[in-house]
């Protein structure tokens, strides 16, 4: 089940409970961007918008250089946050 | 210096005039009794940008258009030629000398078909009027009511898409299928992707294999858009743990 | 388009392509011979972006996503997809037998979500699909590790 209704369901605890979700979202968006198969369509979108003249050559060396720091990253041995 | 290696070879490889890698540096052979690694002085540890990788990738392509190359992943960097000898050619000898073998005279050929989104979808509508009813009516309601529905018809959606999908992937891997010695799926990163495989394919067998993806880009062109990669050397069939090999 | 293909009298012939750095990436980190003692490949040193806390939320989020791609579609007042019919060798009935299954539960499912109503399903069995469909087979998707298929030589 997704991230929200998980939250949603479990047990609230008022005091601590919007910093605990905060973390949660923190988290997950990590986990999100060190997760190598979204790295590798990211790279293949990159690859698009430069065939369909969408971002210019510069712009999409800037994305896969960035992706590609990921990726070594993620490959060491999950994300850094993890 | 160390030593970045590319792939190994049988001993009697002839490199393309000129062959760079990374960094631009030449790429020569280290040798050992019949076998050869392909090797280019390299930095303690290459980097991993465009490049680099490109660059990598390149030196197996031009080499694999005449011969078969067993593919190093990127980034094996070894400090040495002694090292390159010993903990590579000679500590793997069998394994490497039974792949060169069984892959003599193969290339691999990979097919990735891809839908496009907003055609698949309209496809998708096409097939299943029921669906195309239920966007009717969603786009009568509401937008505040609507939001469960939206989901639920979304969920629709997919699964007739996911459906769609694996038929049509199905079909395309069986008209693929017999003109190849192996095939290896690859990962499918989102709904719209419905094929992603690596063919090894006799090097005679090129032409008819060509002609094939060809039919089915023609077949599939309203819907998707096939990417056709290759000769590359056979990346996703080999390993240096022994075992029974894809084909027989 | 990175595909180049020649149109020759009686086929389209489709050359392979140069891989772009998408394609290269998929194969060469991988996949490939290893030695993991080997294996050196540093960073390049580039400055991160900061997150951007925008998640993916896997069951409602997507299905929202779907919904929204679908109903924007451009499509013609008649309510055809406006595609072109195939001439081809679509035998209907064999095509009506294997899509009707997933017809029959859409049209359960409608009948769920909105509550009552419709004659107007008939029509539904007559359209035939545009393409042949194959026999209905399992796939796995991203999660699976890919895998080798055996088969005879090659005759």
């Amino acid at each position: 089940m997704g991230l929200i209704s998980a939250i949603l369901t479990a047990p609230l605890a008022p005091v601590k409970g919007v910093v605990w979700v905060a973390e949660q979202v923190h988290d997950q968006a990590m986990r999100e961007l060190y997760d190598p198969e979204s790295i590798q369509r990211a790279l293949d979108e990159v690859q698009l918008d430069r065939e369909l003249g969408r971002i210019d050559e510069e712009e999409a060396d800037r994305r896969e250089d960035e992706l590609l720091e990921r990726l070594i990253e993620a490959n060491r041995g999950g994300d850094p946050y993890g | 210096m160390p030593l970045h290696v590319y792939g190994v070879t049988r001993a009697d490889v002839v490199l393309p005039d000129g062959l760079q890698g990374l960094y631009d540096a030449p790429v020569t052979t280290v040798a050992d009794d019949g076998l050869a690694a392909l090797v280019s002085e390299c930095p303690e540890a290459p980097t991993a940008r465009r490049a680099e990788l490109m660059a990598h990738a390149r030196v197996l392509e031009q080499v694999v258009e005449a011969q078969t190359v067993l593919p190093m992943q990127f980034g094996m960097c070894m400090p040495d030629e002694p090292t390159v000898r010993h903990d590579l050619l000679v500590a793997h000898r069998p394994r490497l000398g039974t792949l060169l073998s069984e892959l003599d005279g193969t290339v691999q050929l990979t097919v990735k078909v891809v839908y496009r989104e907003d055609d698949a979808l309209r496809e998708v509508l096409h097939r299943s009027p029921p669906l195309l009813r239920m966007r009717e009516r969603l786009a009568s309601i509401p937008a505040d009511a609507a939001h469960f529905k939206q989901a639920e018809f979304g969920q629709e959606v997919a699964a007739e898409l996911e459906r769609m999908g694996s038929r049509d992937g199905t079909e395309i891997l069986g008209a693929l299928a017999p003109l190849c010695l192996a095939h290896a799926e690859g990962k499918l990163l989102s709904p719209y992707h419905i094929l992603n495989t690596a063919f090894l394919v006799r090097r005679e067998a090129r032409t008819r294999f060509d002609e094939a993806v060809g039919a089915i880009a023609e077949q599939w062109n309203e819907v998707g858009t096939v990417r056709y990669l290759g000769p590359q050397p056979p990346y996703s069939f080999v390993d240096l743990e022994a075992g029974d090999p894809a084909w027989a | 388009m990175t595909v180049s293909a020649t149109q020759s009298p009686n086929r389209y012939v489709e050359r392979p392509a140069p891989s772009s750095l998408a394609d290269v990436v998929e194969v060469i980190l991988d996949k490939g011979l290893v030695i993991d003692i080997y294996v050196r490949v540093s960073l390049v040193g580039i400055e991160l972006l900061t997150i951007d806390a925008r998640i993916v939320v896997a069951s409602v989020d997507t299905y929202l996503r779907f919904a929204e791609a679908v109903n924007r579609l451009d499509l013609k007042d008649d309510g055809t997809s406006g595609l072109p019919e195939l001439m081809g060798d679509i035998t209907e009935s064999g095509a009506k037998g294997k899509t009707s299954g997933a017809l029959e539960g859409v049209k359960d499912k409608a009948s769920e979500i909105f509550g009552s109503d419709d004659d107007e399903d008939d029509e539904d069995e007559k359209r035939p699909p545009k393409r042949r469909p194959s026999s209905s087979s399992t796939r796995k998707r991203s999660s699976s590790s890919s895998s080798r298929t055996r088969k005879k030589a090659e005759s």
